[in-house]
């Protein structure tokens, strides 16, 4: 359904004729997805192409793209990141918010739900959504949930905000929104039972079928998840509540031969599973069976793996009305900082991470990070980077419509404990031209990117180009000290290195003697003094064959007094026949 | 004509107030450490200016600069030219374009030891092109923290005109950073640096045994902005004192055998 959604979006083709999704397998074209016209004349995944034309003469078709879906699922996931950091895909066509902690910002968890909802539907989606307590449940009751409300293009959005009551506060909650199999729906589960929702079914109808239905034995069996009491008055809302659709069996995700087994056995649904003894089932079918089927009734809680990491602090930002200007954008960053500041100031610590992303009215998404060298809360310095940033994109900004959220994560923070000012002397002005040149070079950072800024590092090597390196400057590291040199002499090491080494014609008068004249860049340089060689073993032992080429490094001077590093790469006679020589070097 | 002499007057105090504060001298100056060369340049080179530096060998050209930027960082820190404690002076900032460094090599942590300057001091910028490195450039002149800032443009640089350069000098008169133009070519290019010098190598005084010496440097003043006489001197850089000296053929160790006087003199000149 994700497909046709996507091709639709794409094309804004006629919804209302049959369209499959094909690709070739196994040597035949067959069904990859329906929309949802063909999957009412009774098309399926898994059929042939030419039988599904025997049945449906007109049948659109378009070639499968799984690649382009998984771009759309990544864009929607973006999207749905101004509800909640932690959102985990669900391949091929879902998606798992852990919403915990973020009904908060909009009083209840129906608001969020009927919110995402409707941004979902306006955007052209058809959906399920369920939510639950457990992820896995999750994910059962919106891919197997049976009847439920439906969200999609032909529903006015905004409709379940009319279900406000349908939804109980839970402590922790999951939302699973496939974007799935059977036609846009929108199941919100565990709490609610929401019925159809299509035009000829409206939210009042639904509450005075609800009682029925549970007394036709649609209340939960199951002892796992013993109903509360109820009191008077209070019946139908906590009946809604603890309502939970029969699940088939293909909710667990078994393979064939069990799903078989246990039809065989005559368990169809989840709740014929829940009252059996876990112990004899789990010898029948197998431990993974009981564990999954934990999973599902929400007895056992696996986290969701967020598809970023979730960050250690974040604030958000909803406006009412879009807005499009960089500098009211920047504002609202600045207050959002404020709340940064105060919450790091608790926490005593400081961001060295901060990414800001911006949520634009028609679903993009876009994201600002900076890095800072040294932890920071300082909103004022956030200001100068992100502004910064701006400036330095290479596409600008595209507002669009506008944003209408905005957060600010701090993705990385550091112990940062409120600084002392000192006084005059005692090394306080030092601390603060150390700062000043932090903020500096995080300045340029945010600019040039953090990894121009290079610092040197020792290399813990006697191989000349390993025994020193470059490392970003605000990358941790441990520094091995540096060795002296020996006074009174002259410079052994050249200033200036080349890596690689460029390779010289040279004329020597013996084979493993001086250089006595050498080529380098199409120029001839008579070598007047010299001194060497300073021999250079190999790392033989990171070799397998436990060899490697020696080499003789030569300190020459040529006649216009320049000097050079050159070493002869192996030892004549014993290592190379002929042994080449490089030029590795410059001397002041 | 005493009517005109008011407007004119007027004209040179309203000049005066366009003309940039004189922060030169506040700013103080860097001296070299040798004598001669301090007297002739009347001190040293000026703090809060803009030096700059053609390169007629760029290993020389870089180390000459790096010799001056770690003797400014050094005085700039309020010690001796020594470093007598291992405290870290203040930082030294080195942007330079990503050709430079494909094509006359990087610089080299060991080898900065070896002329006396703490690797750990230095702060490389790569920039990607010549704009970005001069922007930058401007960017960091503006930091008083900074012991030293140089900028090392690739090649001709085009981009680096008399305005971009007059920005640099601007960005380093206000923060009294002593700033060095490090540039790969010579010639007459329109700038508004306070002195210009090519810098060339000159044969060492040779070692026992005709081992290369210390790092000798021909030392070409081209321009002074102060109206010092342009000069050429030879000088030899001495890692332990980090101070400059002059070359003199008396104090070497051996007779030089292979390069005759008259052919030295004629090559240094």
């Amino acid at each position: 359904m994700l497909c046709a959604d996507r091709w639709l979006l794409d094309s804004q083709r006629d919804a209302t004729l049959p369209l499959v999704f094909i690709q070739k397998h196994q040597g035949a074209m067959r069904i990859m997805a329906v929309n949802e016209v063909a999957l009412a004349l009774g098309l399926a995944p898994g059929l042939m192409l030419a039988d599904a034309r025997a049945r449906v003469p007109d049948l659109a078709t378009a070639p499968h793209d799984p690649a382009a879906d998984a771009v759309l699922l990544g864009d929607i996931a973006d999207d749905l990141d101004r509800y909640t950091p932690m959102v985990a895909l669900d391949p091929p066509d879902g998606l798992i918010l852990d919403i915990t902690g973020c009904e908060r910002l909009w009083e209840m968890e129906s608001h969020l739900v009927s919110d995402l909802a409707a941004r979902l539907a306006h955007h052209g989606f058809t959906l399920r959504l369920a939510l639950a307590e457990t992820p896995d449940r999750a994910r059962a009751l919106a891919r197997h949930g049976g009847e439920m409300l439906r969200v999609g293009r032909r529903t006015p959005p905004g409709m379940l905000n009319e279900e406000r009551a349908g939804y109980s506060a839970l402590g922790k909650s999951h939302l699973e929104c496939p974007v799935g199999n059977p036609p846009l729906r929108g199941e919100v589960a565990r709490a609610p039972f929401l019925g159809r929702a299509t035009e000829e079914c409206h939210s009042l109808q639904k509450r005075r079928q609800i009682p029925e239905r549970l007394l036709k034995g649609g209340y939960p069996s199951d002892p796992f998840q013993g109903p509360p009491p109820l009191r008077g008055e209070d019946f139908a809302t906590h009946a809604i509540a603890l309502y939970t659709p029969p699940l088939p069996i293909a909710a667990l995700d078994l393979d064939d031969a069990r799903a078989t087994a246990l039809r065989r056995a005559g368990l169809s649904t989840i709740e014929d599973l829940a009252s059996r003894p876990r112990a004899a089932l789990a010898a029948r079918f197998g431990r993974k069976l009981v564990d999954k089927l934990a999973c599902v009734l929400g007895e056992q809680d696996i986290r969701i793996t967020p598809r970023r990491t979730a960050p250690a602090l974040f604030f958000t930002r909803r406006f009412a009305e879009p807005i499009a200007h960089s500098d009211r954008v920047l504002a609202a960053m600045r207050a959002l900082a404020e709340e940064a500041r105060t919450a790091l100031l608790e926490r005593g610590e400081g961001g060295r991470r901060f990414t800001l992303s911006l949520f634009r009215s028609d679903g993009e998404t876009h994201r600002l990070t900076i890095e800072t060298g040294a932890p920071t809360r300082d909103p004022a310095l956030l200001d100068r980077l992100f502004r910064e940033r701006i400036d330095a994109l290479h596409d600008p900004l595209d507002p669009g419509f506008g944003y209408d959220a905005l957060r600010l994560d701090v993705a990385i923070t550091e112990p940062l404990e409120a600084a002392q000012i000192g006084l005059v002397g005692d090394g306080a002005g030092e601390v603060a031209q150390q700062q000043v040149v932090t903020a500096l070079l995080d300045r340029i950072g945010v600019r040039l990117g953090q990894n121009r800024i290079r610092r040197m590092m020792s290399g813990n090597s006697h191989i000349p180009e390993l025994a020193a390196f470059t490392t970003a400057a605000n990358a941790p590291a441990l520094p091995l000290p540096w060795s002296s040199a020996e006074p009174g002499e002259p410079p052994l090491r050249p200033l200036h290195l080349f890596d690689p080494p460029h390779r010289v014609e040279v004329i020597a008068e013996v084979p493993d003697g001086p250089p006595r004249r050498f080529r380098w860049r199409r120029q001839m340089h008579d070598v007047v003094a010299h001194e060497g060689p300073e021999r250079i073993a190999s790392e033989w032992w990171r070799r397998r064959d436990m060899r490697g080429l020696t080499r003789d490094y030569f300190r020459v001077e040529d006649s216009k007094g320049r000097r050079f590093w050159l070493f002869r790469h192996g030892l004549y006679g014993a290592e190379k026949a002929s042994p080449d020589w490089y030029l590795h070097g410059l001397f002041v | 004509m005493p009517e005109s002499i008011r407007p004119l007057m007027l004209l040179k105090r309203r000049l005066e107030q366009l003309e940039r504060p004189r922060s030169v001298q506040s700013a103080g100056t860097v001296p070299l450490g040798c004598d001669a060369l301090d007297a002739r340049l009347g001190g040293g080179l000026a703090r809060g200016a803009l030096h700059e530096i053609c390169a007629v060998d760029p290993a020389c050209a870089s180390g000459f600069t790096l010799m001056l930027a770690a003797r400014a960082a050094c005085t700039a820190a309020g010690a001796k030219p020594i470093l007598p404690k291992p405290i870290l002076p203040k930082p030294i900032l080195w942007v330079r374009e990503d050709k430079g460094e494909r094509m006359n090599g990087g610089l080299y942590a060991p080898g900065l030891i070896e002329l006396g300057v703490n690797p750990d001091q230095i702060i490389l910028i790569n920039a990607p092109d010549t704009l970005a490195a001069l922007r930058v450039g401007a960017d960091i002149l503006g930091c008083m923290a900074l012991g030293a800032a140089v900028i090392e443009p690739f090649g001709v640089a085009k981009a680096l005109d008399l305005t971009a350069s007059r920005r640099l000098v601007l960005a380093a008169e206000k923060s009294g950073v002593a700033a060095f133009l490090l540039r790969g070519v010579e010639g007459s290019m329109a700038s508004a640096a306070a002195t210009r010098w090519s810098v060339a190598a000159a044969p060492s005084q040779h070692l026992l045994g005709q081992a290369p010496g210390h790092p000798a440097l021909t030392l070409d003043l081209l321009r002074h902005r102060g109206g010092i006489a342009p000069f050429q001197m030879t000088m030899e850089w001495d890692r332990d004192e980090q101070s400059f000296r002059q070359l003199s053929s008396s104090e070497a160790a051996l007779p030089r055998a292979v390069l005759p006087d008259a052919l030295r003199g004629q090559m240094a000149a």
